[in-house]
């Protein structure tokens, strides 16, 4: 069941996902990697999309483009909407205007996501030359341009080069050129920089923060991290186990978080000043992804919990005048 | 990529040198008296004396490897008693009507593996598949010379679509048409093994590159299904098949041997088959020495293909 929304459909949002629900069948078992999941993201907006591995976020962000593989996977409910146009239900046609065009996506390891035995210039040039009316020589030169964008030297001599002749810093680099090669009004970021070397991730936030300054992109930016959130981001969506258990502007979050889920995230995060220390984790496991409980999916590990958190389904909540929570005894502590 | 061709290339000299080896080893194992061997029992006693003295055969092993080598490099294959002309003229001649069904086979091979795999895995568990399934294991299970025969039985005799045998001179009065008319059979026959064989790799290669990162990528910049195919999948599962073309062409070449015999074809296959029944070995080592070197060659150029299809490849 999707949760039913109080307020009115935002008419003002860019996109709007509506109980996205998405599923995986392996070996006769049913997994409910992403349960009704909604989602909107306003013009220039940006919004974090964080949880643990394994919560759903990729799934809810391949969704969106219609990227998932199907066999085993498949969208079996829900709307996503981009000017009234609902991708779920969109042609081919269609659906490919809008991937690359007015939607680009940026992935976690630019190694596998680039093709590699395809020069970075022609890789660069296609994504635009299916999107725009430019001869070869036109789209030449704008891939120069958009490696410049990018901050990579040497941008000629590198249009010419594969893939693994660039370092992983600079994979991600063209991958970011190529996503802003047609002016996205969206862009995915599938945590962007956990492949990539500490000192080069910062780098790259810094980066995607410059070009979303200068083009007013909105961005959907999914992390592990509350810190790169904190940074990066004007409202959080946390997931859990497949689900949306809380959403808020995101100095709310750090302030108080309603969810004792996202309390504890806000708790692993490393202090300033405090220099690396372990990270702390929740302890135990999310619920097997095709054996979902009844109600509360964080019940085992909430500190909080009581009887009542274990029936029925608690759904998604107004709390405060700007936040959604999905709990019973939101801001609870122990 | 120049590094690499140079590289590859001068691997070739010590595996010509061992093909040269084991050619040369086929005089060494004749059994009695090599040179009455070689020219046949009518040979005159003269003439036995000519050729010992020819290839050094009262000389230690190693002597006689140099003096055949060395004939072998100026283009002196020796004379086919039972032709009674110079081998070379006659493999020459022979292996150009090889080449041609071989050649042509691998043209069948090539499109009809590739296009039967990349169908398959872009298809996989629609009938397609399925159909490419049963078709690949019944192709892989049926020797070519067999199916030579079922084809000549039911194309060339049942239908009579096409000749039993033969082959005519491509720019002789006949024409092309004729010669394709009398190449389908024998080169489908002969292709189809292979084909399968190619069909298969493609299909598994595509299944695992259609799984890749780069492949959703590809997806994710809006070009149609078929480029995201093509230019992305294929363009590195064939990467992968390519040197197994080359291997195929091994095959090829040995099952010429069947098909020819079957068919009538006057290749270099059915010209071996012949003298090795005559035991004109002079024949037979001219045309294995050329065969063989012409896999190696095949295979050179298979991996040097691949290595221009996979920049990791070349540039190390
Ligand atoms: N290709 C797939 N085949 C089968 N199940 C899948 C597949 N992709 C995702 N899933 C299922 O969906 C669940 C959610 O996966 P998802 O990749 O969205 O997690 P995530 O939140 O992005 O985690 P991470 O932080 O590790 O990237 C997985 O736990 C898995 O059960
Ligand atoms: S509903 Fe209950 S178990 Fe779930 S987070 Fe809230 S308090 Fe914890
Ligand atoms: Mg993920």
């Amino acid at each position: 069941m999707s949760d039913v929304r109080a307020d009115a459909p935002d008419t003002t949002a860019l996109l709007a996902v509506r109980g996205l629900r998405t599923d995986f069948v392996v070996e006769d078992e049913v997994y409910r990697a992403v349960d009704g999941v909604d989602l909107t993201i306003g013009p220039g907006e940006s919004v974090g999309l964080v949880g643990e591995s394994g919560s759903g976020k990729t799934v809810t962000a391949m969704s969106i483009l219609q990227l998932i593989p199907d066999p085993p996977g498949r969208i079996v409910g829900g709307s996503i909407e981009i000017d009234g146009i609902d991708l779920v239900r969109a042609p081919e046609r269609v659906l490919r205007q809008v991937r690359g065009g007015r939607i680009a996506c940026v992935f976690q390891d630019p190694l596998t996501s680039l093709n590699p035995v395809l020069q970075i210039g022609d890789q660069l040039t296609e994504m635009m030359r299916a999107h725009q009316d430019l001869d070869r020589r036109a789209a030449r030169r704008r891939a120069r341009e958009l490696l410049d964008a990018v901050h990579i030297p040497q941008a000629e001599r590198r249009l010419a080069e594969y893939p693994h002749e660039l370092s992983g810093g600079m994979r991600q680099r063209v991958m970011i050129a190529m996503a802003l090669a047609n002016d996205p009004e969206l862009l995915i970021a599938d945590e962007p920089t956990t492949a990539l070397d500490v000192t080069v991730q910062a780098e790259i936030l810094d980066l995607l923060r410059e070009l979303r300054e200068r083009t007013g992109m909105s961005l959907l930016f999914i992390t592990h991290d509350f810190g790169v959130v904190a940074e990066l981001c004007d409202r959080v969506v946390v997931m859990y186990a497949g689900k949306v258990v809380e959403q808020a502007p995101v100095e709310k979050v750090f302030a108080d978080a309603a969810h004792p889920y996202t309390r504890r995230l806000v708790d692993c995060m490393p202090q300033l000043g405090e220099g690396r220390k372990d990270l702390e984790v929740i302890p135990g496991l999310p619920p097997a992804l095709n054996r979902i409980p009844d109600g509360c999916a964080f019940a085992e590990r909430c500190d909080v919990a009581e009887e009542a958190c274990r029936r029925g389904t608690i759904a998604l909540e107004g709390y405060g005048e700007d936040r959604l929570v999905r709990c019973i005894k939101p801001g609870a502590r122990p | 990529m120049r590094a690499y061709v140079v590289r590859r290339g001068l691997q070739v000299i010590p595996v010509t040198f061992g093909v040269t080896l084991l050619v040369f080893a086929m005089m060494l194992l004749i059994p009695g008296d090599p040179a009455r061997a070689i020219l046949g029992s009518y040979a005159t006693p003269e003439n036995v004396a000519t050729l010992e003295r020819q290839l050094a055969l009262d000389r230690p092993p190693h002597i006689q490897y140099v003096t055949w080598l060395g004939n072998v490099v100026t283009g002196d294959f020796g004379r086919s008693y039972s032709l009674n002309r110079p081998v070379l003229d006659e493999i020459l001649e022979r292996f150009s009507a090889t080449l041609l069904l071989a050649g042509t086979a691998l043209l069948i091979t090539v499109v009809l593996g590739l296009t039967a795999g990349i169908i398959a895995a872009v298809k996989q568990h629609r009938w397609q598949d399925r159909a490419f399934t049963v078709g690949a294991l019944v192709g892989l299970s049926i020797p070519s010379f067999w199916l030579a025969m079922i084809f000549i039985v039911v194309f060339a005799l049942g239908l009579g679509w096409f000749p039993t045998s033969g082959m005519r001179p491509a720019f002789g009065p006949s024409g092309p048409l004729t010669v394709l008319h009398h190449l389908v059979l024998p080169a489908t026959a002969l292709a189809l093994v292979a084909a399968g064989v190619i069909a298969r790799l493609t299909r598994s290669s595509m299944l695992e590159v259609l799984r890749q990162d780069y492949v959703r990528t590809a997806t994710s910049k809006g070009i149609t299904r078929q480029s995201v195919i093509m230019r992305h999948a294929f363009r590195n599962a064939v990467v992968n098949v390519v040197p197994v073309i080359g291997v195929q062409v091994g095959f090829l070449l040995g099952g010429a041997v069947y098909v020819e015999t079957v068919f009538g074809w006057p290749g270099i296959g059915r010209m071996l088959v012949t003298a090795i029944g005559t035991r004109d070995i002079l024949l037979v080592q001219g045309g294995v020495l050329l065969v063989a070197i012409t896999y190696v060659l095949i295979n050179l150029a298979a991996d040097l293909v691949q290595a221009a299809l996979d920049p990791r490849i070349r540039l190390g």
